[in-house]
């Protein structure tokens, strides 16, 4: 074994990319590494092999710089995750619902209500945060320097839409359990909500593990402070406006929802106002709450895109 | 000259490097050495990830091929690193004759 290749064992220890990353940047350095062997052969040096390798920089130096960008894919990729964690969920949801009959007639406990109420008001802040790590994704995957506060931003928003799919795929699972209890449901549907959380915790558990990829601190990596224009960046700019005018902002969003809880409820006019009432407080809540972890209020948001 | 005053400005001269045609890792930081007159103490290694990077970010392609019997990964500029080079250079320009303005103003 010799200089060069211990050197390549080291690096390849050291690095802590996928195998399809790994297999590139190793060849890729085994490439260079050959190719300064030869040069310095050419031009008469002697010990060829170590003056190759003193140039290239240390293993674990250089795999960290190979680990920060791997990191940074990683975390660029795991809205794609969460969303097929949001599309399993949905799934599931619906799948129970096929060919069934409703029975406006008939009124669930209030147990139940409650459950389902907590689960779709879960499934909307699933929606929401999903929608926020798409739309930071998107912005930041042209950026060849993506800012550390976006990426952290971008990995709350998988991490809250995740936990909020699994809190709406098991305040699910109990709704289609209690309308099984008292055979509102086959229990085939309930079968299927069982997977619904199993699917959507297997599929989640991957995206927090993506998201919450630790990024070394290399230095000296030539980064660059500037920032590419945004032409793209539709979902930046309506959290840009969120930003501005969250009053507003949390009208235009509690409001529809508020009528869309009403018009769901089929209940009387007081029991409407109820869902409508709860929705309006639920969404101002979610929003007092988890705007400042998904940058949407407050001074701890990403820094503004550059226009 | 530090790495440390290289920061910002590694892509920028990645760009230019490629803006003279396709090439490959080991020639990159050839060129960055013979055009700087030997003065960036900079691993070679730090070229590939800002390479990567850049690639990521849509400045610039890169494909696996044979050449003289050596397996070589080629990077190209694409056109919106073309754009980004050009806005780069821009910028530079403008902050050298800013800074040149400022400290050539002492030593007049």
């Amino acid at each position: 074994v010799n200089a060069v290749d211990r050197f390549l064992d080291d690096f390849t220890t050291a690095l802590k990319t996928g195998w399809r990353y790994r297999g590139r940047v190793v060849a890729e350095i085994r490439e260079h590494l050959a190719d300064a062997v030869d040069a310095h052969s050419a031009a008469g040096h002697a010990n060829p092999d170590q003056l190759a390798i003193d140039a290239i920089g240390t293993p674990v130096g250089l795999a960290n710089r190979f680990n920060a960008e791997a990191a940074t894919r990683r975390r660029l990729r795991a809205p794609w995750w969460a969303g097929l964690a949001l599309a399993a969920l949905a799934g599931g949801v619906l799948i129970p619902l096929v060919g069934r009959t409703p029975q406006p007639d008939v009124a669930a406990p209030a147990f139940a209500q409650i459950v389902f109420f907590a689960a779709a008001l879960a499934a909307q802040v699933a929606v929401v945060a999903f929608g926020r790590g798409v739309s930071l994704a998107v912005a930041l995957h042209r950026d060849p320097h993506p800012a550390q506060a976006d990426e952290t931003t971008l990995s709350h928003a998988i991490q809250a839409s995740v936990a909020a799919c699994v809190v709406a795929a098991v305040g699910w699972v109990v709704t289609l359990l209690a309308a099984a209890h008292r055979g509102a449901i086959s229990g085939g549907s309930a079968l299927a909500g069982g997977i619904v959380v199993m699917t959507v915790g297997v599929i989640g558990s991957t995206a927090v593990v993506v998201a919450r990829t630790r990024i070394k601190n290399t230095a000296e990596t030539g980064e660059s402070a500037t920032r590419p224009s945004a032409p793209l960046f539709v979902g930046e700019r309506i959290v840009g406006l969120v930003r501005r005018h969250p009053i507003a902002a949390a009208l235009a969003t509690s409001v529809p929802a508020a009528a869309l809880a009403m018009w769901h409820a089929e209940t009387t006019l007081s029991g409407s106002l109820v869902w409508g009432f709860s929705e309006i407080g639920a969404v101002v809540t979610g929003f007092l709450l988890l705007g400042p972890l998904l940058g949407l209020r407050g001074p701890t948001g990403p820094a503004p895109v550059a226009a | 000259m530090s790495t440390e005053q290289l920061k910002g400005h590694l892509d920028a001269m990645l760009l230019a490097v490629l803006e003279g045609g396709p090439t490959y890792g080991y020639a990159i930081s050839e060129a960055l050495r013979e055009r700087s007159g030997g003065a960036f103490d900079l691993p070679e290694g730090t070229i590939y990830p800002a390479l990567h990077r850049l690639e990521r970010s849509g400045a610039v392609t890169s494909e696996h091929i044979t050449v003289n019997g050596r397996q070589r990964r080629m990077y190209r500029l694409s056109r919106a690193g073309r754009v980004s080079l050009r806005e780069r250079r821009a910028g530079w320009m403008s902050f050298v004759a800013a800074v040149n303005g400022v400290l050539g103003a002492g030593a007049a």
